[in-house]
């Protein structure tokens, strides 16, 4: 199935063709939200939710961009949406007994362990992991889509609308921002 | 310098890094949410409607119109006094005679 035929087939409600869209993409999405989220569980629920989205609101792709750089950006978008949720929901925990809770335990996440990495890197890479969640969030989002999903900086550009001069400068910052980050976590060991 | 070179390899660490895969059968699950979302609908209206701040919102504004309507009867219902009959009868203007020279006698 072409991409145009995969894109028609959707905007029909063709369930074949999401069944298509799932499979051809479900890595894509999977493994982008879960560098932002860094929780499994968490990402496998988000992914469910980018893929019922995308099934929703196919009528609002233009086209303009490729189908996947659209799919990228509504699962960034999501993810961005959850971690903010989580936030909100952790901030303003001692009001649940008067909105009425979801019975959901606000425990401190372990380290996270990307499935992606070499036995030898990932005590490393945990420790990466964690600085990059103190990351500011366009900072964020262009080194997990440069580092984690392996895209170029003019694809980072496309999918964050930005230009690439601005994702170089994003990806330079992050960096920079992580050395010190990372710095701040050697003095306190 | 030890700890620069560990620096430099924990930026570098996600090298290599391969693309992780969700759990089998994702198509499914998303199916079987997607069912299960319509299905629950009026499972969400009724907690939504449950909540305790909503309840006490929905309270607080029956008492309040109640409150209202209720002080509202009340000032209906209470005689008026009506103070301008004596005041009238006090400065009645029928004596006034408006060519009677207003001089002391």
């Amino acid at each position: 199935m072409t991409e145009q035929e995969l894109i028609k087939g959707l905007k029909e409600g063709d369930n074949l063709a999401f069944k298509e869209l799932v499979e051809t993409k479900q890595s894509l999405v999977f493994n982008t939200v879960l560098g932002l989220l860094q929780n499994v569980e968490d990402a496998e629920d988000v992914t469910q939710d980018v893929f019922i989205k995308v099934f929703e609101s196919i009528h609002q792709f233009k086209g303009e961009s490729a189908l996947s750089t659209w799919i990228y950006r509504v699962g960034v978008t999501t993810a961005l949406e959850f971690i903010r949720r989580k936030k909100r929901k952790k901030r303003f925990g001692f009001l649940s007994p008067i909105f009425g809770d979801d019975n959901e335990p606000t425990i401190e996440l372990p380290d996270f362990h990307h499935p992606g990495i070499t036995l030898d890197k990932k005590e490393k890479a945990a420790i990466l992991f964690k600085a990059i969640e103190q990351l500011p969030e366009n900072q964020k989002v262009a080194f997990i889509l440069n580092k984690v999903e392996g895209l170029s900086y003019q694809e980072v550009a496309e999918i964050m609308k930005t230009s690439l001069s601005a994702v170089e400068s994003l990806l330079h910052r992050a960096k920079t921002n992580l050395k010190e980050i990372l710095k701040n976590f050697n003095n306190l060991t | 310098m030890e700890k620069r070179f560990d620096i430099e390899e924990i930026v570098n660490s996600l090298d290599g890094i391969q693309r992780a895969e969700p759990q089998p059968f994702l198509f499914t699950r998303i199916m079987g949410r997607m069912r299960k979302e319509e299905k629950t609908f009026d499972q969400i209206l009724y907690r939504l409607i449950t909540r305790p701040a909503l309840v006490l919102a929905v309270g607080c504004f029956f008492i309040g119109l109640n409150t209202y309507f209720i002080v509202d009867r009340l000032e209906k219902n209470s005689p008026v006094v009506d103070n301008s009959q004596p005041l009238a009868a006090e400065y009645n203007p029928q004596h006034i005679n408006p060519y009677e020279p207003n001089e002391i006698p």
